[in-house]
């Protein structure tokens, strides 16, 4: 058994970095390292957190969209997609369920920029939030 | 999958034949960094005379689906004309022959490296503004030629440039996203709620003018302008957004890890004789980083769908959206707090 998985990730990202990388004998082999060890960090960042951001993402999405009135376009969609929840806590399906609910922002967000000020402001900050949630800290990056 | 040496012996035979020389192996290493094709650098013996030479070769999978006729014609072209210093190219091969894929070979440029990390480095400190100033006035000097005196007529000419991207581009977004992207499409929304009208001059655009695509000395000298897979004919304010934007410099106020924003935007000015249309400038800033965008979210799609799993194809399609989405963020929120982007210049 792996008690933390991001951990073990990022153990195995440092493991390469220092012990390995400096092994190999081609400067084309020590950048593919490299490049290996910067997915292995973005995993263990994203691990732990994936399923509770995409969930958060939803949460903000579904009060927003809760409010919004019949006069903006797909209306009877954006209620079928409000009364879904995800088939499991798994990482696909809520993914999934994640991607129907940032298709129905696009549209809000398309329609807020031609009549409703408020609320495209409030789509942004909703966006930046998100961003910020799943905001990866690489070397260099 | 073949190895170092059998590739290094194909090229030399290959070369041998097509100089009618007697062409040995004298060493070959796979250079890093060459995402949009496999890149090799070559020693060899020419009739007892060593020679260095490049070969780049198809990968089964590539970060941007491009030709490599068109991108050997366009140096072939840069070369003779001298708008830009580039590698001499040899020889492009479109069978696949020995070496499996076409390629095609290059001469290579002595004593320069493309490393944007190599910039940090404390020896480079006193060499950033010479070699900043000459990477904006190299692109400001390309500017002022007209695109068909540079024997580029295997190159389509847009009715209208920036209406010409943003089709194309919004095209590779909408295919190849694997999960909606709302900052993006915003960004797509507003690029065509505010399209600018053509420019009054067109010329050559690189393409992917950037820091790691130029090898530089440790003097501060550009020995060369590499990939330019992505060439086109164009408005020249679409390569200086590109080169500007954020994403080049894990420093906020530098452009490519060299001069603030504003003094490379100058040296251009100064080097092309053209005055930079501000309002037409904001549309290509926000489209360098939607156009980059695209290109990360078309290698997202490939890593996951395609036949190769190059690390670089799952970096660029995951941590590099992720910085791309706060930068568009950055720009286009009407709350901005300008923590990952610069105001538009």
């Amino acid at each position: 058994m792996i008690p933390a998985p991001g951990k073990t990730l990022a153990d195995l990202a440092l493991r390469i970095a220092t012990d390995l990388m400096p092994a190999l004998n081609t400067e084309f082999t020590q950048a593919d390292a490299g490049l290996i060890t910067g997915l292995l960090l973005t995993m263990a960042q994203d691990y732990e957190r994936a399923v509770d951001n995409r969930m958060q993402d939803m949460q903000e999405i579904n009060a927003l969209f809760a409010k919004l009135g019949a006069d903006v376009p797909r209306h009877e969609a954006r209620q079928t997609y409000l009364a879904k929840a995800p088939a499991s806590y798994h990482l696909d399906p809520v993914t999934a369920l994640h991607g129907e609910a940032f298709e129905h922002l696009i549209d809000v967000h398309a329609w807020a920029e031609e009549h409703d000020a408020t609320l495209d402001a409030a789509i942004w900050e909703l966006l930046r939030a998100h961003s910020e949630r799943n905001k990866f800290d690489l070397p260099n990056m | 999958m073949q190895d170092l040496e059998h590739i290094g012996r194909s090229a030399a035979s290959y070369l041998g034949k097509h100089w009618g020389a007697d062409c040995q192996l004298r060493g070959i290493a796979q250079i890093p960094g060459g995402a949009s094709r496999e890149t090799y650098l070559i020693q060899l013996d020419r009739n007892g005379d060593p020679l260095g030479v490049v070969l780049r070769r198809d990968p089964p999978s590539s970060l941007i689906d491009t030709e490599r006729a068109h991108e050997y014609n366009t140096y072939v072209a840069i070369h003779h004309h001298g708008a830009m210093p580039v590698p001499e190219p040899i020889v492009l091969e479109e069978s696949p022959g020995d070496l499996e894929r076409p390629f095609s070979i290059m001469a290579l440029v002595p004593g320069g490296q493309a490393s944007p990390g190599g910039l940090d480095e404390p020896d480079m400190q006193p060499h950033l503004k010479k070699l900043g100033t000459r990477k904006w006035q190299l692109l400001g000097n390309m500017a002022r030629y007209s695109y068909d005196a540079l024997g580029i007529d295997f190159m389509d000419v847009p009715e209208h440039a920036a209406a010409h991207e943003l089709t194309y581009w919004r095209e590779v977004i909408n295919s190849d996203a694997l999960h909606p992207q709302p900052i993006a499409q915003a960004a797509l929304r507003w690029l065509e709620r505010h399209l600018p009208p053509p420019p009054t001059h067109l010329a050559l655009v690189h393409g992917d003018y950037r820091t790691g695509n130029y090898l530089y000395s440790d003097e501060g000298e550009i020995l060369a302008v590499l990939d330019w897979e992505m060439a086109h004919i164009g408005d020249p304010l679409e390569d200086l957004a590109w080169s500007l934007d954020p994403l080049w410099s894990p420093d906020l106020h530098h452009a490519g890890r060299l001069l603030p924003r504003a003094d490379a935007l100058a040296i251009w000015e100064e080097a092309s004789g053209m005055t930079v249309d501000r309002d037409a400038f904001r549309w290509w800033q926000i489209f360098a980083s939607v156009k980059a965008i695209a290109i990360w979210i078309s290698s997202a799609e490939d890593y996951v769908n395609g036949t190769t799993k190059e690390p670089i194809l799952a970096i660029a399609g995951w941590p590099m959206i992720d910085r791309q989405n706060r930068i568009l963020l950055d720009r286009l929120s009407p709350e901005s707090r300008h923590q990952y982007a610069e105001a538009l210049l």
